[in-house]
């Protein structure tokens, strides 16, 4: 599953920041950890982390046009994939079979 | 824009409130992750994410149906693309597979006239259950798929799920009416199998890759690319010689095989409900393991169709 509910979490934070409070961004995060079955609490950190660091870009990226809010996502989805490696990393530790450190 | 703006400063960043919300709610989410870990099966959350799945499945059955579409029309445009080409070969194919088939029939009628005569136990008959994947293999970390059937339907934990063409996991964990298939591709799968081409004992390691690799492979035995791997049974969770794949062509040290099914790309699945080994004498100890092992070596007299049998494959693709 790629970063579909970071898509809605995106665009509400940064056009209607009221509409997307944190606590639905944390439960977000949780539902898809749940259901996808990985480790709990990553998705929600991740997501929570990711629109805290694109936030500080709010002024730049919103109220600017669609090209604007677009470059924001991919500015915003790299964000997110490099903190979940990041965290991944950290929290499951190294591959039990001594695999390649980068997977 | 500027409601906009002062919008972002009352739940963007700003206000202390919600920013000592913010912190609080990071810090669960670290906390969770903690407690979580890397082992799920040990993890609190282990019922609870099956409650999720259950109480989320008809929502999920809807959604998957448009995925489902796509999936085929993709589908058919490549299977489309070089039709003729295509043609040709699969008749070719054909024609080497009805000599297969012969060949297996024979065998097939020579292995039973032999188990008679030797008075092998007949292997236990598989029970097929028919499932449907109802979501896409998890996320970057985690090679799982929730499929719509579970214990209501005879599914419980271990059991084999294969696609039509070879094995894509096992049960991880099973609520009343969904169950969670472990990928052969996750990084916590591990599936002792069997080289059949030499006859070699190994161990098929996921590692969030599309091809697992191989590992603890026999010492003194020469490993080549081509060869088949199938299950091992000697796990005493999955029955022997369900086909898994083929050892991939790869230059460096480690070995990895090609899967013959395609686990995120699987639709229907068949689950194995191999009915539990009797024991006749007193319940193993932990210290006997091999004596488990001799009933379900026989996997040869399963009539089932996607129970694919030991037969030796060509040694090319």
């Amino acid at each position: 599953m790629p970063l579909f509910p970071f898509m809605a979490i995106y665009f509400w934070s940064m056009t209607r920041p009221d509409y997307m409070p944190y606590a639905a961004i944390f439960v977000i995060g949780l539902f898809q950890d749940v259901l996808t079955g990985g480790p709990v609490g990553l998705w929600a950190l991740t997501y929570l982390l990711t629109v805290v660091i694109v936030s500080t870009q709010i002024d730049v990226i919103a109220g600017r046009g669609r090209s604007a809010l677009w470059a924001g996502f991919i500015l915003a989805a790299v964000v997110a994939t490099v903190l979940v490696w990041v965290i991944a990393r950290i929290a499951l530790g190294p591959d039990p079979a001594g695999g390649a450190a980068w997977f | 824009m500027a409601k906009r703006r002062s919008l972002g400063t009352i739940s963007g960043l700003g206000g202390p409130w919600a920013r000592g919300f913010l912190v609080i709610l990071v810090l669960l989410s670290i906390a969770l992750l903690a407690i979580d870990r890397a082992r799920p099966e040990q993890s609190p959350f282990f019922h609870i994410k099956q409650v999720v799945a259950d109480s989320t499945r008809p929502v999920l059955t809807i959604l998957s149906a448009p995925l489902r579409t796509l999936n085929q029309v993709s589908a058919a445009i490549a299977s489309n693309w070089q039709a003729a080409k295509r043609v040709r070969e699969l008749e070719r194919d054909n024609r080497n597979l009805m000599q297969w088939r012969d060949l297996a029939l024979a065998l097939h009628e020579k292995m039973s006239r032999y188990e008679e005569l030797l008075g092998a136990p007949k292997a236990p008959t598989p029970i097929v259950i028919t499932a449907r994947a109802i979501t896409d293999a998890g996320g970057p970390f985690v090679r799982a798929r929730l499929v719509n059937v579970g214990t209501d339907d005879g599914v419980a934990e271990g059991q084999a799920v294969l696609a039509y063409n070879g094995l894509i996991g096992r049960i991880m964990s099973v609520g009343k009416r969904t169950a969670r298939v472990l990928l052969l591709t996750d990084l916590n799968s591990r599936v002792p199998v069997f080289i059949t081409d030499i006859g070699a004992h190994a161990i098929l390691a996921g590692d969030n890759s599309g091809a697992p690799r191989l590992i603890y492979i026999e010492r003194g035995v020469q490993v080549d690319a081509g060869m088949r791997i199938i299950t091992s049974g000697e796990d005493g969770v999955l029955p022997r010689g369900l086909a898994i794949g083929q050892i991939a062509p790869t230059g460096g040290k480690e070995w990895r095989v090609s899967l013959f099914a395609r686990p995120e790309r699987v639709d229907f699945v068949s689950i194995l409900e191999v009915p539990a080994i009797q024991f006749e004498e007193a319940p193993p100890a932990p210290a006997d393991a091999e004596p488990a092992l001799e009933p379900n070596v026989e996997d040869g007299t399963s009539t089932a169709p996607v129970a694919e049998l030991a037969i030796p494959a060509s040694g090319g693709r």
